[in-house]
Formats: C-alpha cells, structure tokens, sequence
C-alpha cells in the first residue's frame, strides 16, 4: 500500500473513532493503558508534531528535532477534560497538510535528513511513513478497546 | 532490505544494545505470561523496561529494525514480541561485505 493511501486510510477510520458515544470513548484496551479519548487527543497533538518536524526538515534539513514525552502531554493537556471536537478538526486539518506535503515530497525530498534527539539520524521519507504506522499502531489498540 | 536502511538502524548505541539482548533473550529478560522469550521472543514492554527509555521511544527503535530486517515482531493478544530475524541479518553481512 503507498503512502498516501495509509495516510487516507487510517484518516478515515480515526474520524469515525471521534464520533464514538462516551461509553466506547471510556474503554481501555488494557489494564493501565489509556482510554480511546486518551488516543484520540494524542493522534491530534502526535499529528501536528510529526508534521511541524515535516515542514522542517523539508525547510531546513539536518536539524536536531526533539521527542515529546506523551504522558506529560496527556496530563499537561488534561486529555480528560479537553474538548474532543476541537481534537478532531485538528486532526483532519494537519492531516490534510501531510498528505499535500507527501504528495510532493514523499519521492523528491523522501532523502533529506534530521536528527531525532533519541533515535538518531532519520530520514523525511521514514517520518512519513512513521504517521501512517504510528496511527494504524493506535487503531489497532482502539479496535482491540471495542472488542 | 537495502544497506543504507540497515547502516543507518546499526548506527544506534540502543538499537545494537537491543540486538545483542536478543541474541540470548532468556539471559536478559524475565519469563513472560505470554510468549515463550525464544520461540515468540521478546515484549516490547520488557525492552523499554530494560532500555530504560519510554514505550514510544522503544517502539520506534524496533520500528527502525524491523524496518531494516534485523529483527521481526509476532502479535500475541495485546502484545508484541520481538526476534532477531537471523535471515534478514545474514542478508545484511553479505551486503555489507559485497559492498566494501
């Protein structure tokens, strides 16, 4: 499957998760893991993050793009309280923006490089990539919550 | 599988960390509820524990091998396991040496 048909597939199915009912909203794939509305807020704040690093090193390769810590993010966030609406047009709106940016870039630019501050030396191409396994990998875990 | 992926998952103090570890998986990990540590290999949950990075921090790492054929994941439930994919290794030696 090519990129751009990930990234359209798995924006597909995570829109339909926003309009989940509180009940389903609430389950939890795992003891201690978070709840569907915990990994819908992270898709929008992972979304933006993966494509502020896109546009940078797009713009300005070989710089040193740092992790974000996701539970302090989530708690930072308040993920349980923050309006889950407002996440969703996010997530749609970036979405949108790396896809366009993929379309152009995935194959011309796929080479250009950054440094991640904990994985080390990376590629544009793989960041790409990563959004797509990175959302399907949080997918899987809300399908395994409404089973 | 192309040198330059595997190069670049090589060039990684954890990544290599993680390999060895896999090497003797029960040397280094505790036994599993699930997944027998050699014949399904290695949770991640275990490797981020004893990487003593954050789970996503150790998922991208495996990502990156996986990605470059030096290790393969296994789903069991909720989980996954990891192994050195000794295959895809062998298949990187001999392009490493072909090449230089």
């Amino acid at each position: 499957m090519d990129i751009i048909t990930r990234l359209e597939a798995t924006r597909d199915q995570t829109l339909k998760c926003f309009a989940l009912n509180d009940d389903q909203l609430a389950r939890s794939y795992g003891p201690g893991k978070w709840p569907v509305r915990f990994i819908l807020h992270h898709l929008a704040d992972g979304e933006t993050v993966l494509y502020d690093r896109i546009r940078r090193v797009i713009s300005e390769p070989k710089q040193v793009l740092w992790a974000f810590d996701q539970t302090a993010w989530a708690k930072g966030l308040d993920y349980a309280q923050a309006p889950l609406n407002l996440a969703c047009r996010i997530y749609e709106a970036v979405r949108a923006g790396v896809i366009y940016q993929a379309r152009v870039h995935y194959k011309k630019s796929g080479h250009l490089e950054f440094v991640h501050s904990e994985t080390g030396i990376r590629t544009l191409k793989e960041e790409f990539d990563k959004v797509a396994w990175h959302n399907e990998q949080h997918l899987e875990q809300i399908r395994i919550a409404l089973t | 599988m192309t040198i330059d992926l595997a190069l670049r998952a090589l060039a990684n103090a954890s990544r290599l960390q993680i390999l060895e570890w896999l090497k003797h998986p029960t040397k280094h990990f505790p036994r599993q509820v699930d997944g027998d540590l050699v014949q399904d290999g290695v949770c991640s949950v275990f490797i981020a524990r004893k990487l003593r990075v954050s789970q996503p921090t150790a998922s991208e790492h495996l990502r990156i091998l996986s990605q470059a054929g030096l290790i393969r994941g296994k789903r069991i439930k909720k989980w996954t396991f990891y192994q050195r994919n000794q295959i895809g290794i062998r298949k990187i030696k001999h392009l490493i040496t072909n090449k230089i």
